[in-house]
């Protein structure tokens, strides 16, 4: 089972919150996208994307068309993710090119899919997804951003990658081109693992570090969340700032709860 | 959870399935797969043939009557002199046993013997027993008496073993007590061994051989289901008593043993000789080993030196077009059955070559299946196709090539055919389902356009793109009801919307596919409507209920959904809304663009959002909060916090004034309320009674910061003032520049009022009064209430001062003074 925080905040510069999320407990989805353009079109993208996954993983609205590769390598639900996203890029691209004022709209998208012990997860831009396990915090989502693709490519050192000033330079986005080329990955995961997702408006603002403190220093991951976007803020909160932080738990029975009761006082 | 994975599970089914099936098929060994199994078992023991060289010369010799033989000697069946005089042969020639492969169950009645016999009958009853008739015809009656001579020439041998037949089947009842000694003598019954074959019927030699013959043995075989011989019965049970085979008869023989010897412990065994064999006494023929064959006819005629035959196992043997018995064995279809006795006898005394079942073979069996099917389930679901491809394959022929190596080396026969067979339709099972499965999810995607454009129409929906949803559903079949289901709903969204002619065009749509609900009523009140609409757009003015219109579906401001008109202000109509997304009430003011002249729109549009924005960013206990500002469809609204309550409109009345303290109550918390404003640079501008709300519970809210500067600054421009101007400040009278002091200053008015009744400035026309406030000095409220303290005089006399600087530079100075003043 999962626990579920969600805190989506404007920052301190921006002057509208372009950023969305959706969480869904009972199927385990979890979905942050970070939307960009003129105007209040950003807003629209992001929250296209996130209605259109939202919609695609309910099921009351019946059997979805599957969109793009089925790629063998991963599970259904993974490749589904991976669908829900391109669909998503269909709407924005036809609402960009159907409406001028959403001309230009895009959004990035990170979403993960538990289910049982498996995650899968699906991205495009430089939304990110970590992972907290047994103390460590490790990104698994790759940037699609220039910067990223510099770094990874060794043009530049991170230090210089911190300090960029074309950093916001995505090479992959949601409403870009029609058929936007969606990562997949999948891992199992443990129990007490956690999962963070966030747009850049956490992740550039606050060290790696810093997170996995924040996060590794409390059970109540609402705070966690709080904590983290008012040190977001502090350091400048130059975006908006999302993030979605979930925790793993397997189901245990009463001796298991106890135990856990116990252990978890002892732990104060 | 279930849904995404369902494919790897029912894989894994599949995989179980298929599983079963095999263990079941290898425990019945069900019929097409034994026949494949027998396939390889013969492929493998081909390869035994020529791997294993001829090396040590077979001890069985084999007299054949053959073609050349029948041609040279008569038709078949011959005298049976000839084959006594074979047997003399060998027995000149030190054959060790001699078998004879053909059974003589009938007595050799030839015309000539019988009719010799009669005549002879005739002498003997005439006791004419002498004379040289009588001696010739003696002579000639030995000499057509063939079984005779056969009988005597095994007699003299005594190493001549000859062969019986059982009519095999289902045996009931105990053992005959009957038996004829020669039977006996050639049977034993070896407690702890099980029955196998059984016998109904036994045909044996007549008795005049049998008594002779060294021994008896069966020359029964067993075919298996494809019809070839791959095993021989060495023992077959009848009456309880088992019956040697004619070759395990020879090699006893051959071997000094007796049927005695026979013990069945892990196989039969011959002293110390270790036959394996199945467990129904059967023992499987290597075919490794070709007897040397002479035809009968050279042996007679001496071309074959007698040295070949000395202690050899020698088998006289029927092979000839039409007679003797031809086999379907692994070397070939038409091999004389001699080919067989001669293996069998080979194989014992060799004692090597054998071809076992070893006893694990079974369990080796089941657990590959199982192995097999474990891949199956599990491994193949996660693999590539191109990986799970070379896995099986190069397992299929792993497997193959080791039970083929073990068949051709060691002799063991180990059956491949189930679990090969077992992987190669899993395999294929498995991955033409997954192409399949694949297949169609390509299908789905070629379909590409109904369920996406449905998805996609319903995602624009969702966002309020309701064109853009329209076009998705019309590349949509609208005869699916489902599709006319979602032209509909979204239809109703173009009636909340207010967007009559795109609702009529949905329904219009649906229509083209037939009736559906009730569309062709909505369209019929919605042409009505929409005309209504043009209508009213410049009726407004005058009932101003052009939002709440004939139509059922509930009309809608940005997401709100507008239940009914609460009434009219300065701007515009003010509406009891809905957040559907909190379910929470609001009330909601809109600005109609229509009353403004079309060049200022875009200035008083920018105004209101800049002044609603900012009065949005206050929030203070005494000020109505604001959720939200949006643009509809050429109305700006404006959502906010619904107010049940009253404003202060009905206490400015001489006959309903509020106590003392009240009024200080809320002229306080209104000044307090202005100094918060202040302090975030937003001046109300027009404050009046009718803007300061007095809740049921008694809490105070002024509403409306900032809008009037949005609707003077129309209104006045073009030339129409609503109301009176007696609450303005000389500043706002003489369009100056105002702060919060000029908020001050109405206030104060308000205060006078609140307390008296009367307003301090009045006049008959506008500019008198304009004049009056500018100028003139309201009446001492001493006047009219002789009781109120005196400092309310002061207070009165600093907020209604002309210059803005004698005034209350804050509302909290304002506050405090009265407090103070009710104090006193």
């Amino acid at each position: 089972m999962l626990r579920i925080a969600a805190r989506t905040d404007q920052g301190r510069v921006r002057r509208n919150n372009e950023d969305n999320f959706y969480v869904r407990e009972d199927r385990g989805l979890l979905v942050v996208a970070d939307g960009m353009g003129g105007h209040a079109s950003g807003e629209v993208a992001s929250s296209l994307a996130v209605d259109v996954i939202r919609d695609y993983f309910d099921d009351a609205a019946g059997d979805k068309a599957f969109v793009g590769e089925f790629d063998d390598r991963f599970l259904e639900g993974t490749n589904r993710l991976g669908a829900a996203i391109r669909l998503a890029n269909m709407a924005i691209c036809e609402a960009a090119q159907g409406n001028a004022q959403y001309a230009g709209m895009g959004t990035t998208v990170a979403a993960v899919l538990v289910q049982d012990n498996r995650m899968g997860i699906a991205h495009v831009g430089d939304s990110r997804v970590y992972l907290l396990r047994a103390g460590d915090l490790s990104q698994v989502t790759d940037d699609h951003s220039l910067v990223a693709e510099q770094l990874k490519r060794e043009m530049i050192t991170p230090e210089e990658a911190l300090a960029a000033e074309n950093r916001n330079i995505l090479t992959r986005a949601l409403g870009a081109v029609p058929d936007v080329k969606v990562d997949l990955g999948e891992m199992t995961l443990a129990d007490g693992d956690r999962i963070l997702l966030c747009s850049d408006g956490l992740s550039t603002m606050v060290t790696d570090e810093d997170m996995r403190t924040v996060v590794l220093e409390t059970e109540d991951l609402e705070a966690a969340c709080e904590k983290l976007i008012q040190m977001a803020n502090e350091h400048g909160g130059r975006d908006n700032i999302t993030l979605v932080l979930a925790e793993i738990r397997k189901k245990r029975g009463i001796v298991g709860s106890l135990w856990n009761a116990l252990t978890s006082w002892f732990r104060r | 959870m279930k849904k995404w994975k369902s494919s790897l599970l029912a894989d894994g089914l599949i995989g179980l399935l298929l599983t079963v099936l095999a263990l079941l098929a290898l425990y019945f060994q069900w019929g097409p797969l034994e026949k494949a199994e027998y396939g390889a078992y013969d492929l493998g023991l081909s390869l035994r043939q020529n791997t294993s060289a001829q090396s040590t010369g077979s001890p069985v010799v084999v007299v054949s009557i053959d073609d050349a033989s029948i041609a040279g000697i008569g038709r078949w069946p011959w005298p049976r002199h000839y084959i006594a005089q074979m047997i003399w042969f060998l027995q000149q020639a030190d054959a060790k046993v001699v078998g004879v492969n053909i059974i003589f169950s009938e007595p050799d009645l030839n015309q000539g013997l019988m009719e010799i016999r009669t005549i002879l009958k005739e002498f003997e009853s005439g006791a004419a027993r002498a004379g040289q008739l009588f001696t010739l015809l003696k002579e000639a009656e030995n000499r057509l008496d063939n079984d005779a001579r056969l009988a005597a020439s095994l007699d003299e041998s005594k190493r001549v073993v000859l062969p019986l037949f059982f009519q095999l089947g289902n045996a009931f009842g105990g053992e005959r007590k009957d038996m004829p000694a020669a039977l006996k003598r050639n049977s034993v019954s070896i407690p702890g061994l099980a029955s196998g074959l059984t016998a109904i019927e036994i045909i044996p030699p007549i008795p005049e051989f049998a008594e002779k013959a060294a021994a008896l043995g069966h020359l029964n075989v067993v075919a298996d289901r494809d019809g070839a011989v791959r095993s021989e019965p060495l023992l077959v049970n009848f009456e309880n008593r088992f019956f040697p085979s004619l070759p395990l008869q020879l090699t006893l023989k051959y071997l000094n043993y007796d049927i005695k010897d026979l013990t069945a412990r892990e196989g039969l065994r011959i002293g110390r000789l270790v036959i394996p064999v199945l467990p129904d006494n059967r023992l499987l023929m290597s075919y490794s080993q070709l007897p040397t064959v002479y035809s009968f006819i050279d042996v007679v005629s001496n071309k074959v030196p007698p040295e070949a035959f000395k202690d050899k196992i020698v088998l006289i043997a029927l092979n000839a077009v039409g007679l003797g018995t031809l086999q379907v064995t692994p070397l070939g279809p038409n091999v004389p059955s001699f080919v067989s006795l001669s293996n069998v006898i080979t194989d014992i005394i060799n004692n090597r070559d054998f071809v076992v079942r070893p006893d694990w073979a079974f369990w080796v069996e089941i657990a590959m299946v199982v192995l097999f099917g474990l891949f199956l389930a599990l491994a193949i679901p996660h693999m590539k196709a191109w990986l799970s491809a070379l896995i099986s394959l190069v397992l299929l022929l792993a497997w193959c090539s080791a039970s083929l190596f073990l068949l051709v080396s060691q002799g063991w026969w180990i059956k491949m055919t189930y679990p090969a067979a077992l992987l190669l339709v899993g395999y294929i099972v498995i991955v033409s389902k997954r192409f399949l499965w694949t297949e169609r999810t390509k299908e789905h995607m070629e379909a590409d356009g109904i369920e996406t454009n449905k998805m996609l129409g319903l995602s624009f929906q969702g966002q309020g793109m309701l064109d853009m949803a329209f076009d998705k559903f019309r590349k949509c079949p609208v005869e699916d009801e489902s599709v006319k289901e979602l032209v509909y709903n979204l239809g109703l969204d173009f009636e909340r919307k207010r967007m009559f002619n795109k609702a009529v065009a949905a329904y219009e749509h649906i229509r083209t596919a037939g009736s559906f609900k009730d569309v062709d009523e909505r369209i019929k009140k919605l042409k009505v409507a929409g005309e209504t609409m043009i209508f009213g757009l410049s009726g407004a003015k005058k009932d101003g209920t052009v939002l709440i219109d004939s139509a059922e579906t509930k009309p809608t401001l940005g997401r709100y959904e507008i239940i009914k008109e609460l009434g009219r202000g300065a701007m515009g109509t003010v509406y009891l809304g809905k957040d559907p997304k909190i379910n929470r009430e609001v009330a909601i003011k809109t600005l109609r663009y229509e009353d403004i002249d079309d060049e200022q729109l875009a200035e008083v549009k920018k105004r209101f959002f800049r002044e609603a924005e900012a009065a949005g960013r206050l929030s203070h206990p005494n000020i109505v909060t604001i959720y939200d500002v949006g643009e509809d469809y050429e109305i700006a609204y404006m959502a906010m916090e619904l107010l049940s309550g009253s404003d202060l409109t009905k206490y400015a009345q001489k006959e309903t004034l509020l106590p003392l303290h009240e009024v200080v109550r809320i002229v306080t918390a209104t000044a307090n309320a202005l100094d918060y404003a202040h302090e975030h640079d937003v001046v109300h501008r027009d404050i009046k009674p009718a803007n300061i709300m007095v809740l049921k519970n008694g809490e105070v809210r002024v509403a409306d910061f900032g809008i009037a500067r949005v609707v003077t600054s129309s209104k006045t421009q073009t030339g129409v003032v609503l109301g009176t101007p007696s609450y303005m400040s000389p500043e706002q009278i003489a369009g100056q520049k105002v702060d919060g002091r000029s908020d001050l200053f109405s206030l104060g008015v308000v205060l006078y009022e609140l307390l008296t009744g009367v307003k301090p400035f009045q006049g008959d026309s506008i500019a008198t009064l304009m004049f009056n406030i500018t100028t003139g000095t309201p009446p001492r409220v001493a006047e009219q209430l002789p009781d109120l303290p005196a400092a309310f005089q002061a207070i009165l006399d600093k907020a209604l001062a002309k210059d803005r600087e004698q005034r209350y530079q804050r509302g909290s100075e304002m506050a405090e003074d009265l407090a103070q003043a009710l104090k006193s």
